[in-house]
């Protein structure tokens, strides 16, 4: 399994768009509301008019098959944020391909942006998987009280986790042994 | 059967091998994660020489399943 990134064009926002809205994303987003074209189109714009944030389609095997954000990134910053994350192609769930995808992109910003000593992403409490796979890359839990009343749902926390570039080299080590395949 | 679950067992966190069978379904293990399938993925190729590739690794549910592949495609 070969795990790319390519920038997000205007042809990617059909695809993100699918993703976004279905259940299998929408139901561990902190915004559950459907996107609209509308929506989508604005927030291309702009997405392209900003220089701090960064968009990729990942795509597996040469095919489309998620999304990732970063934001608050740049050649002078020291940290940045994962704003999204996700395989929305169910195919090709369940397999490791988003374990792959979170490697390539943590050592994409390590080692393209020399500064950056820390990386942090929010996730809901009630998403334990993905908390436990963040744990598992070194992420560790900085903050977690933010409570967040989702709008047709129970109460979530808003859990805060940071990876430090020296935690990441370690993990690194140990982690590209299981990539290759 | 028996040192595959411990091989298996051994790419999960705290997991004794004895609280697994060939019919453990092993997406629903506490511990199963995308690294965990990764990990799993990669002992059946450096244990057994077998390569799993993504629609096939989807298709196994059971640790059973995952065995008897192995055994197919040695």
């Amino acid at each position: 399994m070969r795990v790319t990134l390519e920038k997000v064009e205007r042809s990617h926002l059909e695809t993100i768009r699918d993703w976004r809205n279905s259940d299998l994303i929408k139901n561990v987003s902190i915004n559950r509301d459907d996107i609209s074209m509308e929506q989508q189109l604005k927030w291309f714009e702009k997405i392209q008019a900003s220089d701090s944030q960064l968009h990729w389609i990942i795509r597996i095997d040469g095919i489309d098959a998620g999304y990732a954000a970063i934001k608050d990134i740049g050649p002078n910053n020291d940290h940045c944020e994962f704003a999204s994350l996700y395989i929305g192609d169910a195919t090709f769930l369940h397999a490791g391909a988003g374990a792959l995808a979170e490697f390539v992109i943590i050592d994409h910003i390590y080692c393209n942006y020399p500064k950056v000593t820390t990386i942090s992403c929010e996730v809901l409490s009630s998403n334990k998987k993905v908390l436990q796979l963040h744990k598992k890359f070194g992420f560790v839990i900085e903050e977690q009280s933010k409570q967040l009343c989702l709008s047709g749902k129970d109460c979530d926390t808003l859990v805060k986790l940071v990876l430090l570039k020296k935690r990441w080299l370690d993990v690194k080590i140990r982690l590209e042994k299981l990539i290759k395949y | 059967m028996e040192k595959f679950i411990k091989n298996f067992a051994d790419q999960l966190l705290d997991q004794d091998p004895s609280g697994l069978t060939e019919h453990t379904i092993f997406r629903d293990l506490e511990d199963w994660d995308s690294l965990t399938a990764m990990s799993v993925i990669a002992m059946v190729h450096d244990e057994y020489n077998v390569t799993i590739g993504v629609e096939d690794f989807r298709k196994l549910i059971t640790i059973g399943d995952l065995y008897y592949y192995i055994k197919k495609n040695q």
